[in-house]
């Protein structure tokens, strides 16, 4: 299993086949934040939104601005399509709390504001969960993005 | 370090083939001029992009080629595929890949050279034209009773199934099949079963609708819809998943069928014809294969001997693959000796027809001087204990020592005039002469 194959599967959106190369990328090199961006994507996509959540509050404690630097074209990201089919029922998605959690980490690659907005609404429903405040807390307008 | 690349690129750019490299996230880091050649795109315009989104073939979703040799750990050679040119213009191509590894031999790269076959197609052609039943070369019984059997069915519907080894022509047969049935005119739509994966296989063959899963951005027409009043071919139907192999069966039974994420029931007219070179019996009987499918499927068996069992048409083989690669590159073989057809006709073939045209393809490469195909351009697993040395002289029937004394003492022991006379390298002259102990002075 090779890096290079965890980003052939990302590339075709093979989500479910880019898990094992891409955890096993980040397994052998746990800073690896290329390929954590990339496993963050394939666990949401995959039914995965605990490992999704859990992963992405980990990287954006470690370093904040590599996600919301993201260059669509030049990574090939498919959160602005994700995004946009999951806000017009594309994507359909059971569970409230679970879409705006599915949408605030995937829009944090395009949007920071967007991405702070869908947390605060999964605050309402779910008040408890500490890492959600805490991400808000990083996402607020006046957080100093790191370099 | 810097001067070393330059000459590297030059090496490189002065390739007739295509040639591309990628980095380990699949974006082009080298085009060479020949690719700039072919597919119209400038080295300027894909440096840095996606492979994906420069060619935007099917292919490279479903059958990237590096793709396949990072899974299968084998490098790919003449895959036949087509990619899209700027202009949206589509091009046959026969394409090489290779994975490029670091000193720790983890991949970090890929390579993929091709050429341009639309002049293949050409060939093709004409040989189709040369050739006993649609481009199908075969004179023994076994295979005239096909071509017959193909005649008769020419006016029913019924499904074909086709079973035979690799490399036994059986998309051939296929082909033949359906420019002789009454939907010669209506589409022909083949699916290699085996090269798609399961959940990309279903939308394949039934499409899908828009939103049916992630990616899904449109509705997606599938394979069978595609086939409506024509043909589809089913190659490696034994490859399919079971589970697809049910929703086959309700195609055939009913002919009908539901895209992916879609609830309305479409109806089509399509005719089947199936092939696989597994034993299909077994395959039953381990539970890989529905019964009730085989006996939908298998209404008109065909079965394509391996090419062992017909070696009466080897000889007619060679000369089909010896007209063709002549053709290729723009030779004038006129022949195979008799040690090597000798050879050739004893041989096993365990690729079939394919193995036979490759290993004439590499006669041919192999072969620099000479108007006939001797056992000694032949791979060393179909040639045993000859030596090849010797056998060169001998086999040479423009070089017989008289005539060669006769010819050297005419034109005062030039050796190079007398290569050019005979049509062969002044160097063959000169081994020759060592070979019957006349040495040079």
């Amino acid at each position: 299993m090779s890096e290079m194959l965890g980003n052939y599967h990302f590339l075709v959106r093979n989500y479910s086949l880019a898990i094992k190369p891409l955890e096993k990328i980040i397994e052998g090199e746990p800073g690896e934040k290329k390929a954590k961006k990339k496993l963050i994507v394939c666990y949401t996509q995959t039914g995965q939104l605990e490992k999704a959540l859990n992963l992405f509050y980990e990287l954006i404690r470690e370093d904040f601005d590599c996600i919301i630097n993201t260059n669509p074209e030049s990574e090939d990201c498919p959160c602005p399509h994700l995004t946009k089919d999951l806000e017009c029922g594309l994507i359909e998605r059971d569970d409230e709390y679970e879409l705006d959690i599915e949408l605030g980490i995937l829009w944090l690659y395009c949007s920071k504001e967007k991405s702070a907005e869908y947390f605060c609404k999964a605050q309402k429903l779910n008040p408890a969960d500490k890492r959600i405040s805490s991400i808000i807390e990083i996402l607020k307008p006046e957080s100093k993005t790191q370099n | 370090m810097h001067e070393n690349q330059n000459i590297k690129n030059e090496i490189l750019d002065s390739l007739a083939e295509g040639l591309f490299t990628v980095d380990k996230n699949f974006k082009i880091n080298f085009f060479n001029e020949a690719a700039e050649r072919i597919t119209g795109f400038k080295k300027a315009e894909v440096l840095g992009k996606f492979c994906k989104n420069v060619f935007q073939s099917d292919f490279c979703l479903a059958e990237c080629p590096i793709a396949r040799v990072l899974e299968s750990g084998r490098s790919v050679y003449d895959l036949k595929t087509r990619i899209i040119c700027k202009g949206a213009q589509h091009i046959p191509i026969k394409l090489n890949a290779a994975v490029l590894k670091n000193s720790d031999s983890q991949p970090v790269g890929g390579v993929v050279s091709f050429r341009d076959v639309s002049y293949d197609s050409t060939i093709e052609s004409y040989l189709r034209d040369n050739t006993n039943f649609f481009g199908i070369v075969g004179h023994t019984k076994t295979m005239t009773d096909i071509f017959h059997l193909i005649e008769e069915i020419a006016y029913t519907d019924a499904n074909v199934l086709i079973l035979g080894e690799t490399g036994t022509g059986k998309e051939m047969i296929a082909d033949a099949i359906q420019k002789t049935s009454k939907r010669r005119k209506e589409k022909f739509i083949k699916v290699n079963c085996s090269v798609l994966p399961p959940n990309l296989l279903a939308s394949e063959l039934f499409g899908h609708a828009k939103g049916a899963f992630t990616d899904a951005v449109k509705d997606r027409i599938g394979r069978f819809e595609l086939a409506d009043r024509g043909t589809i071919f089913l190659d490696e139907v034994a490859e399919m998943p079971l589970q697809m192999q049910t929703q086959l069966l309700r195609v055939i039974q009913e002919g009908t069928f539901e895209r992916l994420g879609e609830s309305i029931t479409k109806k089509v007219d399509v005719r089947i014809i199936a092939a696989t070179n597994v034993n299909i019996k077994e395959a039953i009987r381990d539970g890989n294969f529905r019964e009730d499918l085989y006996y939908r499927l298998n209404v008109i068996p065909i079965v394509v001997p391996p090419l062992r069992e017909r070696k009466d048409d080897i000889p007619f083989l060679i000369k089909h693959f010896i007209q063709k690669f002549n053709l290729l590159y723009n030779k004038e073989i006129k022949d195979v000796d008799d040690e090597a057809l000798n050879a050739l006709v004893n041989y096993p073939w365990q690729g079939n027809i394919r193995e036979l045209e490759n290993t004439i393809e590499y006669a041919f490469i192999r072969n620099k001087d000479l108007n006939k195909i001797t056992s000694c351009c032949l791979p060393a697993s179909i040639i045993q204990n000859v030596d090849c040395r010797e056998n060169f002289y001998k086999s040479d029937t423009r070089i017989n020592t008289t005539n060669l004394i006769e010819l050297l003492n005419k034109h005062q022991w030039n050796k190079t005039k007398v290569a050019q006379i005979l049509g062969v390298n002044r160097t063959t002259v000169w081994r020759y002469l060592k070979s019957i102990g006349i040495e040079e002075n």
